[in-house]
């Protein structure tokens, strides 16, 4: 846990029904004088009343108040990500109405300075908001805010403000804590189509032609002699019986497909890069949002987006992967297939800093099987003689070539698990990408 | 979301309080059927199966039509602004109430309801719309408090969309609440309520008034509900009957004689208002001459008590004591009884007395209620009149420079007091009125010289002449006016021969003088209904009545005459006691409270109550510099005290003491119990109705527990019910089996929601006596 529990700054302000409150209650002491009648002036003192139990209720609110963020793992662009927050009232009174929000910057207004909704491409439309009804003396619950990142990237946390202001929404008492935090957002994933899908199956031979070798686990492949280590339970006993020495049954181990994913961000980085913050930039954007304008992803930000597509598709059909990145400093993964491996591959993409202007020196010794680019056109480190085995050039550009119809993946594609060679080939029959969400299933 | 919904029906509620709240303040129940009809039938049309509100363009339509009636309604209502601005704010209400609501337009509902119960609560005096008041001020409360936890609510939502991407579907999410938040919401919303209304109070004390109101955006009452007042400083006897259907109190009356309340139905007593002494036959008009009213001296009130004294030492006998609380400030008359012997007030420094018919009447403006005390002989009601004399003449102030309240065609008629002239003469067919008052007089053996003032025997003659119209007139309210051809008193004497009050003591006053007697005309009240909750008479409207003073010589004074038939008045206005009757003294009583305590409180009332709490806070100041030891010798002092009470007194005490000791222990005790009840059936952490529902239906399991440990068998902590009672059946299947029953139903009782009901209770019972005989049969089998 980073940063504190309890409230760094703790201030009353005056409500959103604080002026009319104060206006009808002017309203009625005038009408009252102007009258003289009684009744006014006891619709006065009731208002006066309601005027010092909320100034009572500001003074006493928030007080052993206790914040705690509770941060997912990772999140996903375009998808909602739940922050949770465990809140503690330590004092003998409850709290009511208790309003929680996610602020940067500083005052009032720094969230639309700096932070992620201020920049130019922002991760975030608007700051996350949570609410709690009730919270009672010595009790502890958890409450919940969600948010949907527009783009990857750790998205960090500054401050929590809780806000209150029960009873009659006169005065705000305003409480912050001081909690920074980040949760790693990949990149937004997509649903890629079947034919698409079956164009990477025909990329790798060896994964066309599916060929199967002993020592697996899936299908029978044959019979030989027991080794020593081998499972009793893969021992066939009428075949030693009638032998007279120990046979062991043989199970297949298919050779699933295997891809080479380079991603070419060459030109795409460095001065190129708009991912810069500024104060200016950001007042520009706020008033672009005010507006309705949305600033579209970059070029770059596209292609990233198709990897981690490809790289999730493929974990989920069985195939192993790997992954080098061209254009900006990132760590080359090799061939591989495996929950961890796909893990490490999606932080990687995520983290990605196009800030920086520097190929990966292995990257250059990688033979992809696949390339994806920001756009068909630009130009490649890899050499064209690279490519002559048979690597296929996608282009972020016409991504919407690539995506499934009606079917926007969703983090549900993070939550499968590998399958087993054998169910791969049954997925793929059976996947239908106008249902692609329903066929998939949770592993 | 409940919340929502309860906050919706709650504004609806509240609203609708506020439009009936202010009909009753306007007393306009035709439009409180209408406009409350209209406002119910918006929830039906909103909120109903097929509920759906009314387009935009409809609602603005409507808020025009609104506008253009603004006008129209100043207009009817001749410029009252209050009712016309009130009006409009109810109808844009309702329109609102059809509309498709946002968080906006409640607000502003909520806002415009306020508004309108400001506007009432300046009409609104009687106790039903303080009831109304006190009920909305509670929902507005509760709605305030809704209308924030919805608004942040939706403001959460709707921040929480606008994050999130376009097209996605963001549900409103549940509300997370601690335990037990519904009590604590309740008990913070009571002790606001408390907090508010106890400031309020303070408020309402401390606020200083002002003598006179800076303005009157008040409405008339006239045109408020339009009403005929019985009482008048002048008398058309031509024009129909007195209403009798106002039936607006116009002052309480207290009578007394030496600490008892003379008080109670079939008694009655006429309170003296205006005093009329010239009859206008043109008008056909009683009137109350200049030249009289030239005679009214301001005088002041002896400061050392406050009061005026009238009679004094010329009656020996014992006084009766009166409290008039005058509920409405009638044409500035003070409302006494004849003779007065002294006349007492707080709020009075100064009176109007007239030296010839005696009126009194304010010198001075009093706002809100007035309450002044009367005292009069005991004993036969004709007693010389007030001795002007005995006024000293300090207490004359200055002369009273015009009637404030008399009109000015009554100036035109002015002219020189005679004192012979006097009330006396009738000029409408004289001669015949006076053969007819001599017809009567020799009818009884009596006769009168006309030219002679005074008579010895004018006393036999005016009861002589009131006996008469007693006897041989019929009393009635239903008089059609008189044709303009003809006196309306003659017409009453020869030819109707059935009238009126008014008619009555007009037909005493001319039989009167035209023989040559003094007759004036009194108008005043008659107090006959008397409250049983308040100890007081009530007099409304409805009990103006006229009567005659005749002068009876030098010697017995002017005496008080009433011709009209007392048995036919109290016919015509008795009422049946029932327990209609019984609620309604019970609510007039309350509304006299509510207006004497909250709506008439003004500066004096204020200042008594400061008063009041500084002597209270002073007194208390006092006694805490009081050291310890000194409060503790005061306790031994007061055991001591305690001492000298006898046998019977400490027995009682004793017997006191022990009982109260005896309750607050059995109180510990049930508590305690509770407490162990429920941690036993580990419902601690229940919601408080639950858990209190359910210890009341699983107490046969502790039961159960009890009568197994006193056979030696417990059941641990940590085992649940289930399976302590799978172990016991499996040792002794045939002993234990009831304990398998009572826990199958102590599962559907507390999991199950399935209650006990009478037939299971008995089972529940019958399980019991069976495992309690089956362990005495195991224990006994041992012993054996």
């Amino acid at each position: 846990m980073t940063g504190n529990v309890k409230a760094q700054r703790i201030r009353t302000q005056v409500g959103p029904g604080g002026v009319v409150y104060l206006m009808l209650t002017a309203l009625i002491l005038g009408v009252a004088i102007y009258t003289q009648a009684n009744l006014l002036f006891w619709a006065f003192g009731l208002m006066v009343g309601g005027l010092a139990v909320s100034w009572l209720g500001a003074w006493r609110a928030l007080r052993g108040l206790e914040v705690q963020r509770l941060l997912p793992a990772h999140g996903v662009a375009g998808e909602p990500v739940v922050l949770r927050y465990q809140l503690v009232n330590r004092s003998w009174l409850p709290m009511f109405s208790l309003v929680i929000v996610e602020t940067w910057g500083k005052g009032r207004r720094g969230w639309k300075k700096s932070g992620p909704i201020a920049q130019d491409y922002p991760q975030l439309r608007n700051r996350p908001h949570g609410w709690v009804l009730h919270l009672g003396p010595h009790q502890m619950i958890q409450a919940e805010a969600p948010c949907w990142p527009m783009r990857r990237g750790p998205l960090r946390f500054e401050r929590i403000v809780v806000s209150t202001t029960f009873p009659f929404g006169i005065f705000r008492k305003v409480a912050e804590f001081h909690q920074p935090g980040a949760v790693l957002i990949y990149p937004q994933l997509h649903r890629l189509n079947r034919r698409f899908i079956g164009m990477l199956w025909s990329l790798d031979p060896s994964g066309q032609r599916q060929v199967d070798r002993g020592g697996g686990t899936e299908e029978f492949y044959g019979l030989r002699p027991y080794r020593l280590g081998d499972n009793l339970k893969m021992v066939a006993w009428r075949h030693s019986a009638r032998t007279g020495q120990l046979i062991s049954r043989d199970m297949t181990h298919p050779s699933p497909p295997r891809l080479m994913l380079l991603l070419d961000l060459e030109g795409h980085t460095g001065s190129a890069a708009q991912s810069a913050e500024s104060a200016s930039r950001g007042r520009r954007r706020w008033r672009r949002k005010r507006r309705g304008q949305e600033s579209q992803p970059p070029p770059a930000e596209l292609a990233i987006s198709l990897a981690a597509s490809l790289i999730c598709e493929a974990y989920l059909h069985g195939y192993q992967i790997g992954l080098a990145v061209a254009g900006t400093p990132a760590p080359v993964f090799p061939i591989h297939h495996s929950l961890p491996h796909r893990t490490r591959m999606l932080e990687a993409l995520a983290r990605l800093d196009l800030n920086e202007q520097r190929t990966a020196p292995e990257a250059g010794l990688v033979r992809p099987t696949l390339i994806v680019r920001p756009d068909e056109s630009s130009s490649s480190l890899v050499s064209r003689s690279g490519l002559a085995a048979g690597a296929v050039v996608l282009g972020a550009a016409q991504m919407d070539r690539y995506i499934a119809q009606g079917a926007v993946v969703s983090a549900r594609l993070l939550q499968q698990r590998g399958r087993a060679p054998s169910q791969w080939k049954r997925a793929m029959k059976n996947e239908n990408p106008r249902q692609g969400r329903a066929q998939v299933g949770v592993g | 979301m409940s919340l929502i919904y309860q906050f919706r029906r709650l504004a609806f509620a509240q609203v609708l309080l506020g439009i009936v709240a202010f009909c009753i303040a306007e007393r306009n129940p035709g439009m409180m059927l209408v406009a409350g009809a209209v406002a119910a039938l918006a929830w039906y049309v909103t909120e109903g199966p097929s509920g759906r509100p009314l387009p935009r363009w409809l609602i603005n339509l409507g808020s025009l039509a609104c506008v253009a009636w603004l006008g129209v309604d100043l207009y009817l209502q001749h410029g009252q602004l209050l009712l016309a601005m009130g009006h409009f704010t109810m109808w844009l209400q309702i329109l609102l109430l059809y509309s498709e609501k946002s968080n906006r337009e409640y607000a502003q509902l909520l806002v415009l309801s306020l508004m309108l119960m400001i506007g009432a609560s300046v009409m609104g005096i009687s106790v039903l719309y303080g009831v109304l008041l006190a009920v909305y001020c509670v929902m507005a409360l509760l709605t305030v408090l809704l209308f924030q936890f919805k608004g942040t609510a939706d403001l959460v939502l709707e921040t929480n969309r606008a994050a999130a991407p376009p097209g996605t579907l963001v549900q409103r999410p549940e509300p997370v609440v601690g335990r037990g938040y519904r009590w604590q919401l309740r008990a913070a919303a009571g002790l606001i309520g408390v907090i508010c209304a106890a400031i309020a109070v303070v408020v309402f004390v401390a606020v200083p008034r002002l003598p006179e109101p800076m303005g009157r955006i008040t409405t008339n009452n006239a045109q408020v509900a339009p009403r005929r007042t019985g009482f008048s400083e002048q008398v058309q006897v031509g024009s129909g009957a007195p209403t009798q259907t106002n039936r607006e109190p116009v002052l309480n009356l207290k009578v007394w004689l030496q600490e008892q309340d003379l008080g109670r139905d079939g008694v009655s007593w006429l309170l003296r208002g205006a005093v009329l002494d010239y009859y206008d036959p043109m008008d056909r008009t009683w009137l109350r001459s200049s030249a009289v009213a030239r005679e009214d001296h301001s005088i002041r009130l002896d400061e050392s008590d406050q009061s005026l004294t009238l009679l004094e030492d010329t009656h020996p006998g014992p006084l009766i004591q009166a409290q008039v609380v005058m509920r409405q400030n009638t044409h500035g008359v003070l409302f006494t009884h004849y003779p007065l012997a002294q006349l007492s007030s707080d709020q009075l420094s100064m009176v109007n007395l007239n030296r010839i018919d005696h009126q009194l009447s304010l010198a001075n403006g009093v706002a809100g209620i007035l309450i002044y005390n009367l005292s009069w002989p005991l004993g036969e009601p004709g007693m010389p009149g007030p001795d002007l004399e005995a006024i000293s003449a300090a207490q004359m102030a200055s002369r009273f420079q015009g009637g404030f309240w008399f009109r000015r065609g009554y100036r035109r008629r002015s002219r020189v007091l005679d004192a012979e002239d006097y009330a006396r003469g009738w000029p409408v067919q004289t001669q015949r009125v006076a053969q007819y008052a001599q017809q009567i007089l020799s009818d009884k053996g009596l006769t009168r010289d006309p030219e002679v003032i005074n008579d010895p025997k004018d006393r036999q003659i005016a009861q002589a002449l009131a006996e008469h119209l007693r006897q041989h007139y019929r009393y009635t309210l239903q008089t059609p006016p008189t044709p303009p051809s003809e006196d309306p008193v003659v017409n009453f004497l020869f030819h109707r021969r059935e009238g009126h009050c008014e008619l009555f003591a007009s037909g005493l006053a001319a039989l009167a003088r035209s023989i040559g007697m003094r007759a004036r005309l009194v108008t005043g009240y008659r107090a006959s209904e008397y409250n049983h909750f308040g100890g007081y008479y009530v007099v409304r409207e409805s009990n103006a009545h006229a009567w005659v003073e005749i002068d009876c010589g030098p010697e017995e004074g002017w005496q008080v005459f009433d011709p009209t038939p007392p048995e036919q008045v109290a016919a015509t206005i008795s009422r049946e006691r029932g327990w209609l009757m019984w609620i309604r003294d019970l609510y007039e009583h309350l509304e006299f409270a509510w207006i004497s305590s909250v709506v008439t409180f003004d500066a004096q009332t204020r200042q008594a109550v400061i008063q009041d709490l500084q002597g209270s806070l002073t007194a208390a100041i006092d006694r805490s510099r009081h050291r310890w030891f000194d409060s503790v010798i005061d306790f031994f002092r007061d055991l001591a005290q305690l001492g000298q009470m006898d046998r019977v007194g400490y027995t009682m005490a004793g017997v006191v003491i022990v009982f109260i000791g005896l309750g607050l222990g059995y109180l510990a005790r049930l508590l305690v119990v509770r407490r162990r009840r429920l941690a036993a059936l580990q419902l601690t952490a229940l919601p408080r109705a639950t858990r209190r529902v359910l210890a009341r239906q699983l107490r046969f399991y502790l039961d159960m527990l009890d009568v197994l440990e006193r056979y030696g068998y417990v059941r641990p902590v940590w085992q649940s019910p289930f399976s302590f009672a799978q172990e016991l059946a499996g040792a002794k299947p045939q002993t234990f089996s009831p304990v398998v029953a009572l826990t199958e139903i102590f599962y559907e009782v507390r999991f199950g929601h399935r209650l006990l009901d009478r037939d299971r209770r008995q089972q529940v019972r019958g399980y019991l006596r069976q495992l309690e005989q089956a362990l005495l049969g195991v224990r006994r089998g041992k012993e054996d």
